[in-house]
């Protein structure tokens, strides 16, 4: 019956495509959704693999797609789904296919491929992605990553080797024309590898789409079989939107928004909370194989218990409701994991993997024996326990009764680069610089090499975390958030427990109250392996100087800085955040001083649960907000003012134009720093074409001369090509000048318009 | 005698420093996100297979053969001038003992002699050659390389046609109708994973359904090239 209603279900999903007014269907088409891997369209008989690790986390998207991607700036689509399955009276390339959500169609039934990973041995190979809509030869593919081309032939299909040189090797299906040659080295996500199509068996035989798969080897079967690419191309496209793609330590995440809930059936959850762990204490909530359970932990003790036991496994729950226990030391499980089977006693078998209370998701492996019919192990196989997040909260713990923390879904640093996008180099320095692109404004960092998993708890548990980071010039890791706000809150508590100083460094923080000196803020930020002269010349001399700036007099390096006032402390994060990102600090005031709201509210929640002084603690985040809050709804009437300074004492639109035009000031000063770099540039490129110029015309003389004495001679072929070699760089650096051009009258005009905003307002710019 | 003009210029030292360094930067990030399986060379066929190629080479009219270290570190397996009937030389360098005498269900639209693409790695330690018969291609890849992030210790013996004594054997399902145009085939020879990748086109379509036929392709491959290191 089950199978019969997910069916009609089904159907009528996609009869909604051929009914619906196209207003609806606009909306399907471009409000991108998505089921789970392994949900696979339900007329499909097989089941899919419901593994949500993304076993290429660095990949492209394979199409052409993006909220901009057209060529006239229009956004790009593309849609995961079965070219088998679809709706009675569906066209095979019928636009009703053409719309969200996708569908996982790895393991896909109707097919007869070997497939060791399958559920039923045998299956799809890969992903089937149709394009934007249904044209034939128009919608590029793209490489998926850096590699070379192994091989092409008469049916179309491309070969792909990934440059990592680590036996990754990706198939592209069904394109024509095909625009690359074996041997021809692609790059990801630049390299067009040729139109989408319906190339098959040498012909125009099936629908417009892409077949994507790769091989590789994977991590249990021990061998090169076509992997799951379902989640990796999920999180890659999420990548081209703008959205985050959710994955952590390799796994994708559940988005709340975006993915549909399934309805393959077969994953119906008991109504009611197990009678045996009702009441439990539990840390933290996780759904494994359709199964709400909890996490038990009692020091270095774990358990992973049924709460809500998926319906067909309830009567096995209630008789043995530890499905694993056993001892976490620092992130890493080992223990014992049950396999039910009632007539061999629930034989137990050993399972270890890296856990932590605030992944989004972990994985447990270990190797089980198959009994058989006498209890005896007649084979053995390897079992990987999936657990994920019964709620989505970004990876950070919970609060109390389950309720999630600070929110962060969809949230980004908002000097971070779109995705993509590189940073300019100028002058030799990157804009925007790490430490705003990280909104981690003093580039607090830790050792290179050191996961995730092993910082220290502050970090691990601040809210607004990214498990990604960005590196410094010495490999060491800077921490990366997703707010501003989260930013500025590190710094803070950083100053305030943090921060090293004291004659051997032997204090940490600088306490509630922070009263620090320039001199002891620049020890603590160079660490303690670095030498009085390096801390003077990289930290504290530019302190002083910049300090002299904000402060608008002169602070000497052992002045007592009372940060408790807030005046103070702006100034101070500006002096410090001026030196990291070598220009005018880009944070506004109203970002800092939420900012330092959310450093409060966290330091409460921290203190509360004593995280520095002991680190297995996990945080109840009671105090803090979600970080919606502090960018939206800090600082609004009667709901937690930021601290009143004088530009922003004055109430109403006064002062909301008084913290715009600080803004605006701020923009302005860092386009006058960024457009002077950008002349010198100009003037340094023009020199260099100058140059090149003169260069090329001595040689088309000397090449006049020599084709005058000798025709064919080596010389005159050789100084033929380096005149070619010559006027292609030249091109080269005529292109770049006239970029150069148009940023700099780009920049030019919008530093007028905001004069133009100033003179209205009547106020000097600066 | 004059001098190459561009020499000295700073632009071409400056691209071919970043070139360098891109280069060095490159090699330096694979070479931390990969890790190569031994070869195994021991096995009869292989080593009977070896010795015949080798004594071919000595007899092949050649300026210089290659050294050691610049030949591929895994056996470069692949097909012969006649697939059907391989000649003398070819049977003595097959993987499978059985060559001669095992019938190949191979299509007639097939040309007589393939054109052969072949390209390996710097590394000399991956392969992948294109044969094409015209209404049929096949691509035969080797790789020593994997990700070592996945963690894996591949011990066991696990492919699609399983060669056993030089004969492989067949336990698949037949294909079904969504597979025509194309078949894959994972082996593990020598302790390395193998891909053939085969596509058939109008006149072919049957061989790429009959997984009987695509195993016994597994009895026509050669040593083509490769020694221990």
């Amino acid at each position: 019956m089950r199978v019969g209603n997910a069916y009609i279900r089904a159907v009528l999903v996609m009869l909604l495509g051929v009914v619906g007014t196209s207003d609806a269907t606009a909306q399907r088409r471009h409000d991108f959704s998505y089921f789970g891997p392994g949900d696979l369209q339900p007329m499909a008989t097989e089941k899919g693999v419901r593994d949500r690790r993304v076993f290429f986390p660095d990949f492209a998207f394979p199409l052409r797609v993006g909220p901009h991607a057209g060529s006239d700036g229009q956004p790009l689509h593309a849609y995961l789904n079965s070219q088998i399955f679809r709706a009675p009276g569906v066209a095979v390339n019928g636009i009703e296919n053409y719309v969200y959500p996708w569908r996982d169609n790895y393991c896909e039934s109707q097919r007869g491929w070997s497939m060791p990973n399958c559920p039923a041995g045998i299956g799809h190979q890969g992903q089937d992605i149709r394009p934007s809509s249904p044209d034939n030869q128009v919608w590029d593919v793209l490489a998926v990553d850096d590699g070379e081309v192994i091989s092409v032939n008469a049916n179309t299909t491309v070969i792909v080797r990934s440059s990592a040189n680590n036996g990754v090797t990706c198939r592209y299906l069904h394109m024509q024309p095909v625009l690359v040659k074996k041997q021809q080295k692609v790059v990801r996500g630049v390299t067009v590898m040729g139109k989408v199509s319906n190339f098959m068996g040498g012909v125009p035989g099936t629908s417009i789409h892409l077949h994507f798969d790769c091989e590789a080897t994977h991590p249990e079967l021990r061998r090169k079989v076509f992997m799951p690419v379902y989640t990796s191309l999920v999180a890659s496209y999420r990548r081209a939107w703008g959205l985050p793609d959710l994955v952590a330590q390799r796994i994708l995440a559940r988005d709340p928004e975006r993915e549909a809930p399934s309805d393959a059936g077969g994953c119906a959850t008991s109504s009611e909370v197990l009678e045996a762990t009702r009441g439990l204490n539990v840390s933290s909530r996780w759904v494994h194989n359709c199964s709400e359970m909890g996490a038990v932990v009692d020091g270095s003790s774990l358990k992973l218990v049924y709460l809500r036991p998926q319906t067909t496994v309830v009567e096995a729950a209630r008789r043995n409701p530890v499905l694993v226990q056993g001892n976490l030391q620092d992130s890493r499980f080992r223990g014992k994991a049950i396999r039910f089977n009632k007539d061999c006693n629930d034989p137990a078998f050993d399972i270890s993997g890296d856990f932590s209370l605030d992944a989004q998701s972990f994985v447990l492996t270990g190797e089980r024996a198959v009994l058989g019919s006498n209890c005896k192990g007649i084979d053995t196989t390897i079992e990987n326990l999936v657990f994920e997040r019964a709620e989505s909260t970004g990876g950070r713990p919970q609060g109390p009764d389950g309720q999630p923390s600070p929110s962060v879904v969809g949230l980004t640093c908002p000097f971070g680069l779109k995705p993509g996008d590189k940073p300019r180099i100028i002058g030799g320095v990157e804009f925007p610089p790490k430490s705003e692109r990280s909104c981690n404004f003093t580039a607090i960092t830790l050792p290179g090499g050191q996961s995730f998993e092993s910082m220290p708890q502050y970090v691990q548990q601040w809210p607004g975390i990214l498990s990604e980071v960005l590196t410094d010039r010495f490999d060491d890791q800077i921490i990366t958030l997703r707010t501003a706000e989260a930013g500025v809150g590190l710094w803070y508590y950083w100053v305030m427990n943090r921060a090293r100083h004291g004659e051997g460094l032997e204090h940490s923080g600088f306490g509630q109250k922070p009263t620090p000196t320039l001199a002891q803020l620049a020890r603590a930020m160079a660490g303690a392996g670095r030498s009085a002269d390096y801390v003077q010349k990289v930290y504290l001399a530019p302190y002083v100087k910049f300090a002299s700036t904000y402060f608008s007099r002169d602070v000497d390096d052992d002045e007592r800085i009372d940060m408790s006032i807030p005046e103070n402390r702006w100034n101070l994060a500006r002096t410090m955040f001026r030196l990291e990102s070598g220009r005018e600090p880009v944070i506004s005031r109203k970002q800092f001083e939420c900012g330092i709201a959310l450093g409060l509210d966290v330091n409460a929640d921290f203190q509360t649960a004593g995280i520095e002084k002991n680190p297995q603690v996990k945080a109840v985040f009671s105090k803090t907000r979600g970080l919606a809050y502090y960018i939206d709804e800090c600082g609004k009437s009667g709901d937690q003012p930021p601290p009143s300074t004088p530009s922003t004492a004055v109430d109403g639109p006064i002062a909301e134009l008084n913290r715009k035009l600080e803004i605006a000031t701020s923009q302005i000063s860092v386009l006058m720093r960024e457009k002077s770099a950008l002349a010198v540039e100009k003037t340094s490129l023009e020199e260099r074409l100058n140059s090149s110029l003169s260069r090329l015309q001595s040689l088309e003389r000397e090449v006049s001369r020599l084709k005058s004495q000798e025709p064919e001679s080596t010389e005159a072929i050789r100084s033929d090509h380096l005149l070619q070699s010559l006027q292609a760089e030249n091109k080269l650096l005529a292109a770049r000048i006239q970029s150069t051009e148009r940023e700099l009258l780009l920049m030019t005009q919008l530093l007028q318009a905001t004069r133009e905003i100033c003179r209205l307002k009547s106020t000097n710019c600066g | 005698m004059r001098s190459t003009p561009m020499r000295g210029s700073p632009l071409r030292r400056a691209i071919a420093g970043w070139f360098l360094l891109t280069v060095v930067v490159t090699a330096g990030t694979a070479e931390a996100q990969r890790s190569q399986l031994p070869v195994d060379w021991s096995d009869n066929n292989t080593s009977g297979a070896l010795e015949s190629f080798e004594r071919d080479m000595a007899r092949t009219p050649r300026p210089k053969s290659l050294p050691t270290s610049r030949q591929l570190s895994l056996p470069r397996w692949g097909f012969g001038i006649d697939l059907v009937r391989p000649n003398a030389n070819e049977r003595a360098r097959s993987l499978s003992s059985t060559t001669s005498t095992t019938e190949i269900a191979w299509p007639s639209c097939a040309a007589a002699v393939p054109k052969v693409g072949e390209a390996e790695g710097d590394t000399r330690d991956w392969y992948s050659d294109d044969y094409d018969w015209g209404c049929i291609s096949i691509n035969i890849m080797g790789d020593r390389n994997y990700d070592p992030r996945l963690r894996t210790e591949i011990t066991t013996s696990a492919s699609d046609c399983e060669v056993k004594n030089g004969r492989s054997t067949t336990a698949v399902t037949p294909s079904l109708q969504f597979d025509r145009g194309s078949f894959v085939l994972h082996l593990r020879l020598n302790g390395i994973p193998y891909t053939i990748n085969g596509s058939c086109l109008r006149g072919a379509e049957a061989f790429c359904t009959n997984r009987a036929a695509q195993c016994a392709l597994v009895e026509r491959l050669i040593l083509k090239g490769g020694a221990p290191q």
